[in-house]
């Protein structure tokens, strides 16, 4: 009698919190539609972990666990976050930004957030190395943001993982307060000359190989990320492993983001979540996000003192990381400033280079505290 | 303290335009060397 009611003596109010928290991610995932692929992994983690423990019988999210288990062997020595950079990498096509390289710029520039916020975190009372961690959010990138707090600060995982993805999936919420606060309806009106440059196969080909070379050698710890992703790249553009290709975008994806996901919420124990912490993560990857559009923004305006053929500033928000969501977003702002303006191409650009930059952020971040 | 601050964004924010700067010369590069035909 004992045994069978230790599940109910074993409940505590926080671990009901917790159900509600997992209830609410799944919730913001199948109703609000908010990055499902891992909120709802996440918050049904989340749901698991917490569920009460038997004395004596490993519980699900312990090192004898199953999700243990998994968050050992995929999260904690970063097999997932790689491979899912090797699915980033097939499902990514360079050709925008090989026809319109100047949009690496605003890829550097809209990382400024992490650096912002890194600040931001240290002098609200995190240690260093949380602080990195935590301003990682602002890289817009989740595989990004899993790796540096792995390496720096696995205890607030959960947090930072749930900031980064909601974040990413409020960018249509976020970045138009941000661009208009910042630019003139003038501004948002800027038109961009776009010409069709063709691009060939081999460029397509050598590109992948010389970044991950050139990124090896000035980022050394970029060479996880960048060279998964580059690998996945070359894979779809080599022309000969379609196959590879394919099932680097399909299987490889589906399968690690889901267990990406539910790993991660194994790491939303009660303990862990529930505290100050939590709150301020949360309140840091908004301030995150804000300063990498106003990074990416006011580097395009500053360009335009100086150039004669005007970016629209806009486009410079696009080279924050959330790929394909913050490119679309900018078009609809311009489209609302004139409704004949189509600036999708040079956004989706800077929004590809946003990708290459925050791993390269990330990797800076993760060289300079290491 | 405030020096890995200066430290963070001037290496951080510095080494990130560097070499995305590369990355520009080299796409430039390669798309002049390897022009489709």
């Amino acid at each position: 009698m004992e045994q069978l009611l230790a599940g109910i003596k074993g409940l505590g109010f926080n671990q009901v919190l917790m159900f509600i928290i997992g209830g609410v991610l799944i919730y913001l995932a199948i109703k609000k539609d908010y990055e499902p692929m891992l909120l709802l992994p996440i918050g049904f983690g989340a749901i698991l972990t917490n569920l009460p423990v038997i004395p004596g019988i490993p519980g699900i999210a312990s090192d004898e666990g199953i999700l243990g288990i998994l968050r050992n062997a995929g999260i904690l020595n970063e097999l997932f976050p790689a491979l899912i950079f090797v699915a980033v990498g097939a499902m990514i096509d360079f050709t925008p930004l090989l026809q319109m390289p100047s949009m690496l710029f605003f890829g550097a520039a809209a990382q400024f957030g992490i650096f912002m916020t890194i600040i931001f975190a240290y002098l609200l009372g995190f240690d260093i190395k949380e602080a990195a961690s935590i301003g990682i959010i602002g890289a817009a990138d989740g595989p990004t943001s899993i790796f540096v707090a792995t390496r720096f600060a696995k205890h607030l995982l959960g947090p930072i993982s749930v900031a980064a993805y909601s974040y990413m999936s409020l960018v249509p919420m976020i970045q138009p307060v941000v661009i208009k606060a910042l630019t003139t309806k003038n501004e948002r009106k800027i038109r961009m000359e776009y010409k069709e440059v063709k691009v060939s196969k081999t460029v397509k080909i050598i590109f992948p190989i010389a970044v991950t070379i050139i990124a090896g050698i000035i980022a050394p710890m970029s060479v996880t990320l960048i060279g998964f992703l580059m690998f996945g790249n070359l894979i779809r553009e080599c022309g000969v492993l379609d196959r590879l290709s394919q099932s680097a975008q399909n299987e490889l994806a589906n399968l690690v983001t889901l267990l990406l996901g539910i790993t991660i919420g194994s790491t939303m124990t009660a303990e862990a979540f529930i505290n100050w912490d939590t709150l301020l993560i949360m309140g840091l990857g908004l301030v995150a996000f804000i300063f990498d559009t106003a990074g990416g923004v006011l580097f395009a305006k500053l360009l335009n003192l100086f150039v004669k053929k005007k970016y629209n500033p806009m486009v410079g928000a696009a080279g924050i990381s959330a790929f394909p969501m913050s490119a679309r977003v900018i078009q609809k702002l311009a489209k609302e400033a004139d409704p004949t303006n189509f600036v999708l191409m040079q956004a989706v650009s800077a929004n590809v280079a946003g990708q290459i930059g925050s791993i390269i952020a990330g990797s800076m971040v993760l060289a300079l505290l290491s | 303290m405030n020096n890995i601050f200066l430290e963070l964004l001037i290496f951080g924010m510095g080494t990130t335009f560097f070499v995305l700067i590369l990355f520009y010369f080299l796409v430039k590069i390669l798309v002049k060397v390897f022009a489709e035909k």
